[in-house]
């Protein structure tokens, strides 16, 4: 349990430091590209290409993020009106489903990285793009991660629940 | 009968709260598998996301929007607000309105403007005299008010949506760029936006009336000091409009000169906030909102590829002709169907689930897709705060400790006022599209 929860904190706090340094460097090298292109008419070749696929990295991790706080965008209307006790319930429902969605996600990606990404394409002449497109299957691995360990807690919260009913 | 079953208990767990994005997701693995495709087909949609070069302006704005969230912006919005509009009558209803808009339009309406601004305003309100209901329900109004304004978030993420869902779409065999982009979204928001604003300022200066109450004298030191302490942030605005509109440089360029500048302003010049301390905190919070959002993206993509695939919208578009056939009363319905829409979601995940569906129909019934934008961006404008789901109520609620019934009653005059402009806005295209067409925007 409480190495459960050790290995959820190292692995936020590496996504984080990722966030840190991705963002310093999308700020400065995308302001940088303007102030080139426009005030002295050039700019780097390849910073166009690496800034959109840095968004994309930066969203996953975001995301990953995000499901480790349990942050995700979902449909809140109803979830007010759920009586506490059930409101454990269905989130270890919600999160376990999402586990197995980000499972068969996952698989999703390996087969397309096997059968639909062009492997001879590089980018900036040298770098194949698996490189750049392998946050996907990590992204993907990395919720998978999180929203099982959510599960986890949530079932554990809510026997701990039942039990304590039980006694009283 | 097995899809029906299906669909019921994937609806529940929409309703349970499951994320968005898996629900998404759950419903186009299973239809691309229903069709016999190969699930690879699902992530190949997802890569189209790196193709859009645009998208960095999300990230980009997201995270200067968190920057004067967390800085002492808002306090010095607010103090210059009420240097130029306390000398009105009604003036303190305009300097929340002012003030919160300007401030929605660059934190982009996520409910942060009642939780940052509102906490300054209500007191301000309540001291003038306002009564408790008015104040609360132009609070809660003002907390989403200015998403029809540069740089919002709304507006990038509803540009970007429809240009991928019209550039996929067998309806449209032209470059969607021509139709529609964030350039000409931005500036077809201002006019529709500013009579928004006008409305509301109307409805606050008839309440002041009513109750007799007092401008402030007018003093010029005040404006001057006021000036002078925000002088680093006034020129923001400006730049961001002046430089679209006269095509200095585009949305993605704007992105990048507010989000440096920001960075810079406050953590260099103001200094309100921490390098060490308060960076990572502001990273963190933001980067988890562009996450959650281009996550719902990715996967709203592949739903469209779906959608397009099966040839969906023609068919809804064929089925709705049967009933409708004048564009009038198609918009009437739409804008019905929006409220309904913004009551139960929220303006980032309606944007990405409902705008491929109905992009496509609009340009059938011939409506001019960047007034359908303004439309659509209204309409989940007034679903923030339409009893009984709506986003503001509950977190103005929360805020401010009031029964939901009592935010419910505070807010429907406000409703009616943002409505009457609704349908202003939907019947004269017009006020979306004079100063695209002017400005000849690109």
């Amino acid at each position: 349990m409480k190495l459960l929860l050790l290995l959820e904190q190292i692995f936020s706090k590496i996504e984080l430091a990722f966030l840190i340094i991705s963002l310093i460097v999308m700020v400065i090298l995308s302001f940088l590209q303007v102030v080139l292109r426009n005030i002295f008419s050039s700019g780097f070749l390849w910073a166009d290409t690496f800034l959109r696929y840095l968004v994309v990295w930066v969203g996953f991790i975001g995301a990953s993020i995000a499901t480790a706080e349990e942050r995700h965008i979902s449909i809140e209307a109803l979830t007010k009106f759920i009586p506490n006790k059930y409101k454990v319930l269905s989130s270890f429902i919600t999160h376990l489903v999402a586990a197995i969605t980000c499972y068969f996600l996952l698989k999703a990606t390996l087969q397309f990285i096997e059968i639909g990404l062009p492997a001879d394409v590089k980018l900036f002449n040298s770098i194949p793009i698996i490189y750049f497109f392998s946050i996907v299957p990590i992204g993907f691995l990395l919720m998978l991660f999180h929203f099982l360990i959510r599960a986890f807690f949530k079932a554990n919260s809510f026997f701990k629940m039942l039990t304590k009913e039980g006694k009283a | 009968m097995g899809t029906i079953l299906l669909g019921i208990i994937i609806l529940i767990l929409a309703l349970l709260g499951e994320p968005l994005f898996i629900i998404i997701s759950i419903i186009t693995l299973l239809a691309f598998a229903g069709e016999g495709q190969e699930p690879g087909v699902v992530i190949s949609s997802l890569t189209r996301m790196a193709d859009v070069p645009s998208l960095i302006a999300i990230p980009l704005f997201t995270f200067a929007g968190y920057i004067l969230a967390e800085s002492k912006a808002p306090k010095r919005l607010l103090n210059l607000s009420q240097a130029l509009f306390g000398v009105i009558p009604g003036g303190f209803s305009i300097i929340a309105l002012v003030s919160c808009a300007v401030f929605t339009a660059f934190t982009g309406g996520s409910g942060i403007t009642i939780v940052a601004l509102g906490g300054l305003l209500l007191p301000m309100l309540l001291r003038e005299k306002y009564s408790e209901k008015y104040s609360l329900g132009l609070i809660t109004t003002c907390g989403s008010l200015g998403i029809l304004f540069p740089p919002s978030l709304p507006i990038i993420l509803y540009a970007l949506v429809a240009q991928q869902a019209l550039q996929q779409s067998l309806f449209n065999l032209e470059s969607s760029g021509q139709v529609l982009s964030i350039n000409k979204l931005f500036v077809a928001g201002l006019l529709p936006g500013i009579i928004l604003i006008l409305m509301l300022a109307l409805y606050g200066f008839f309440k002041a009336k009513q109750s007799g109450m007092q401008s402030i004298p007018f003093n010029l030191k005040n404006i001057f000091v006021a000036i002078r302490e925000s002088i680093w942030e006034i020129p923001l605005p400006f730049l961001i409009v002046i430089g679209i509109y006269w095509g200095i440089f585009t949305a993605t360029e704007a992105a990048a000169i507010t989000a440096f500048y920001v960075f810079f302003v406050e953590f260099f010049i103001y200094r309100d906030l921490k390098l060490f301390t308060d960076l990572p905190k502001i990273i963190k919070e933001s980067m988890i909102l562009v996450g959650a959002i281009l996550i719902i993206l990715g996967s709203a993509l592949a739903l469209t590829d779906y959608f397009i695939f099966t040839e969906v919208p023609q068919k809804l578009f064929q089925f709705i002709q049967t009933f409708i056939s004048s564009p009038i009363v198609f918009l009437l319905l739409l804008n019905l169907f929006l409220l309904v829409v913004g009551m139960m979601m929220d303006i980032f995940s309606a944007t990405m689930v409902v705008v491929p569906l109905i992009t496509p129909i609009a340009m059938s019934y011939g409506i001019d897709q960047i007034h359908l934008g303004i439309i659509f961006l209204l309409n989940l404008e007034i679903g923030y705060l339409t009893p009984p789901v709506g986003m503001n109520l509950f977190i103005s609620s929360f805020r401010f400790n009031k029964p939901i019934f009592e935010v419910y009653k505070s807010v429907l005059p406000f409703i009616a006022v943002m409505i009457i402009t609704l349908l202003l806005v939907t019947y004269i295209p017009q006020l979306s599209l004079f100063l695209v067409n002017y400005f000849n925007v690109q």
